[in-house]
C-alpha cells in the first residue's frame, strides 16, 4: 500500500473521532482526537490492522501554544500558566506515519486513558510519560519508576521546560 | 512438615552488576526450583538525562549527542536524527552522501552483530566462537577506521552530508575485507547450526512465537527470527535503500537458533550490498548547505538499527535549538519479550534468552546528569567544565 492510500483509508478510519487532520510531512500525518476518543480510535486502527504502535511521545507546550486550536474540551483557563501537554501515539504502517494526538486542556488536568487493555506493549511508553512529565495515566497496570532512579523526588519531572537541571555544579 | 508443603515464591534478584552482561540491569526471577516462573525487569542504571540536553543544545551539538547514546550502534543514531533534521529543513542530501551513510551502516551491522555472535557464544560458554568471532569482528572495525578516523564513534555524518568519501583504495580494502569475512560467516553459519553442544542450548530455547512477537511490538532480529516481516529497510526505505535494496531474512524457528542463524544471514546480505554500493558510488558532493535555523515543523524519522526499528520523533521551533526530540530505540521493544519468553525455562537459560534479543542498556535508558563521582561525593559537572576537564586531561 502506497503512503497516500494508507493515509487515506486512516483518514476514513478515524472520520468519526477527527478534530482536526493535517499532513505534516510526505509520510507524517496528524490526526487530533479528544482523549475521550482515544480508546474507540485506537481499537479502530487495531481492528482495521492499520499499522501497529510504534512510540507514544509526550510533549510539553508553555502557554502561548497551548492556546493553539488543538485542545480538548472547553475553553481553556487563561489563568493557569505552566502550559499543557500533548500527547502523540505514533502508528506506522509501511512509509506511513499517523501521529494520533490528543491534547488533555491544561497542566492542572492531564489525564489522559491507558491503552494498555488494547496494546499491552504500550506500558512502557506510558510509565515514561507519567515519569518524565507526570502526565496522569488512567488505568495503567504499572506506575513504578521506569527509568529515573528510585529516591527521584516526587513533583519533578524533568521533561518539563521549566525543569533545567540541578542547581549549582560542585566546583572541580 | 506443614512449611514444607507450603508452596512460596522464591524470587532472585540478579543486578545491576549482572554477572552475565556488561552492561547494568535488575531482574527479579521467580522461581520453582529450578524454573523461572515470572520474570520483572528494572532500567534506567544508565539514564542520562539525553532527550532534555537535546533540547539545550543546537542542532550540530545535539548530533554527536545523540550519536552517544549507543557505543554499538552510533551510526544509525546519527543518521536517523541526521535525515530527521534534513527533513525539517527541507534539505535533500546527494546521493553520494546518503550511499555512504548505507555503507557505514551496513558496516556497522556487520560489527554488531558478530559482537552480538561472541557475546551470545560467551553466554553458553563457547569461548572459543567468542575469541573467533571478536578476532574476526576487527576486520570490520578496521574498515570502519579506515573510512572515518573511528572504530566506535565514527561521526561520519555531518548535517547535510557526510565527513568522509570512500576513496578506491578505500574500496579495495573494503572489498578484501569482506571476502574474507563472507569466508568466516559461513564458517559461523556451519558452527551454530551443527555443534551439537551448541545447539542443546539454542534450539527450542525461548520460544517467541509469531503471534507474541505481534503483540509485544518486538522489532528487527527477534521480530524477524519468528516469522514477522518488520524491515524498515524495506517498509519505508530510506538513504539508498531503494536502489539497493536488501532482501529480508526470515525465520519461522522462533527460538534462539532461529536468532543466529537470522543475524548471521543478515551478515552475508549486509556484505553483499555494501559490494553493490562500493562498486557502483554515485557521483556527486558529499554535503548540502544546512540552515542554522530550522523552521517550526515536526518529523519522523525511522531507520533499521542492527537491533531493530529505532524511531526518532522532532520537533522544531524556528530557533537553532530543537524543542523536542524523543528517540525510541529497538531494544525497549524487545525487554517485553524477554520477560514472556523467560518462563518456563531452567534458571541457567537465562544469560542465553536475554541475550538472545541482543539487548543494549545504554539505548533503552538512553536519556541523569551525574558525570563523575570522585572521592565518593558525587558531582553535578556543567558542560564548560566538563569539556575543560576533558581539554586538561588530554593536555
Amino acid at each position: 500500500m502506497d503512503t497516500q492510500t494508507a493515509f487515506q483509508e486512516v483518514t476514513d478510519l478515524l472520520q468519526p473521532w477527527a478534530r482536526w487532520t493535517k499532513q505534516v510531512q510526505p509520510n507524517l500525518l496528524t490526526v487530533s482526537i479528544s482523549r475521550a476518543h482515544l480508546l474507540p480510535a485506537v481499537k479502530a486502527l487495531i481492528d482495521a490492522r492499520w499499522g501497529y504502535l510504534s512510540a507514544i511521545t509526550g510533549l510539553h507546550l508553555p502557554l502561548a501554544a497551548a492556546l493553539a486550536p488543538a485542545y480538548d474540551g472547553p475553553e481553556p483557563d487563561p489563568l493557569i500558566t505552566g502550559g499543557s501537554f500533548v500527547v502523540l501515539y505514533h502508528f506506522c504502517n509501511g512509509d506511513a506515519v499517523l501521529n494520533l494526538r490528543v491534547h488533555p486542556p491544561s497542566i492542572k488536568d492531564t489525564r489522559v486513558p491507558s491503552i494498555c487493555g488494547l496494546i499491552p506493549s504500550a506500558t512502557l511508553y506510558e510509565r515514561e510519560l507519567m515519569e518524565m512529565f507526570g502526565i496522569e495515566v488512567e488505568g495503567t497496570p504499572d506506575t513504578s519508576h521506569l527509568l529515573l532512579p528510585d529516591e527521584w523526588p516526587d513533583g519533578v519531572y524533568p521533561l518539563r521546560k521549566d525543569y533545567h537541571g540541578p542547581a549549582a555544579p560542585a566546583q572541580l | 512438615m506443614a512449611n514444607q508443603t507450603k508452596t512460596e515464591k522464591f524470587i532472585i534478584p540478579i543486578g545491576p552488576q549482572h554477572p552475565a552482561l556488561k552492561e547494568p540491569g535488575h531482574f527479579e526471577f521467580t522461581v520453582d526450583g529450578e524454573i523461572v516462573t515470572g520474570a520483572t525487569a528494572r532500567l534506567g542504571y544508565v539514564h542520562r538525562g539525553i532527550e532534555k540536553g537535546c533540547e539545550e543544545r543546537n542542532y550540530i551539538q545535539d548530533l554527536y549527542l545523540l550519536e552517544r547514546i549507543c557505543g554499538i550502534c552510533s551510526h544509525v543514531h546519527a543518521t536517523a536524527y541526521a535525515l530527521g533534521v534534513e527533513k525539517l529543513a527541507n534539505v535533500t542530501v546527494t546521493p553520494r552522501a546518503q550511499a555512504i551513510r548505507q555503507v557505514v551502516a551496513e558496516l556497522e551491522r556487520i560489527h554488531s552483530h558478530m559482537l552480538w555472535l561472541g557475546v551470545a557464544a560467551h553466554e553458553a560458554g563457547f569461548e572459543t566462537l567468542f575469541m573467533y568471532s571478536w578476532r574476526d569482528r576487527e576486520t570490520v572495525m578496521d574498515l570502519l577506521e579506515g573510512l572515518t578516523g573511528n572504530r566506535v564513534h565514527y561521526s561520519a555524518n555531518v548535517l547535510g552530508g557526510v565527513k568522509c568519501d570512500i576513496t578506491p583504495e578505500q574500496r579495495d580494502a573494503i572489498l578484501r575485507g569482506l571476502d574474507y569475512l563472507d569466508e568466516r560467516m559461513q564458517y559461523y553459519m556451519n558452527v551454530v547450526t551443527s555443534d551439537e553442544t551448541f545447539l542443546g542450548r539454542t534450539r527450542g530455547v525461548g520460544v517467541l512465537t509469531y503471534e507474541q512477537a505481534e503483540t509485544l511490538g518486538s522489532v528487527g532480529p527477534t521480530a524477524r527470527a519468528s516469522g514477522v516481516t518488520r524491515d524498515i529497510r524495506l517498509e519505508s526505505p530510506y538513504l539508498v535503500y531503494s536502489e539497493f535494496p536488501v532482501k529480508v531474512i526470515l525465520d519461522d524457528g522462533c527460538d534462539l537458533l532461529a536468532r543466529f542463524v537470522v543475524r548471521i544471514k543478515e551478515l552475508f546480505e549486509s556484505s553483499r550490498v555494501i559490494r553493490l554500493i562500493v562498486d557502483n558510488l554515485p557521483a556527486g558532493e558529499l554535503t548540502v548547505r544546512m540552515p542554522r535555523r530550522i523552521p517550526e515543523n515536526e518529523a519522523v524519522s525511522r531507520v533499521e538499527a542492527p537491533r531493530g526499528e529505532l524511531f526518532y520523533y522532532l520537533k522544531s521551533n524556528g530557533t537553532d535549538m530543537p524543542e523536542r526530540i524523543k528517540v525510541r530505540t529497538p531494544s525497549i521493544c524487545n525487554w517485553s519479550s524477554v520477560v514472556v519468553t523467560a518462563i518456563g525455562h531452567k534458571l541457567a537459560d537465562i544469560p542465553m534468552i536475554l541475550a538472545g534479543i541482543d539487548p543494549c542498556f545504554s539505548c533503552s535508558d538512553r536519556s541523569v546528569q551525574i558525570c563523575s563521582a570522585s572521592g565518593g561525593v558525587s558531582k553535578i559537572w556543567t558542560w564548560e567544565q566538563l569539556r575543560q576537564y576533558g581539554i586538561e586531561y588530554y593536555r
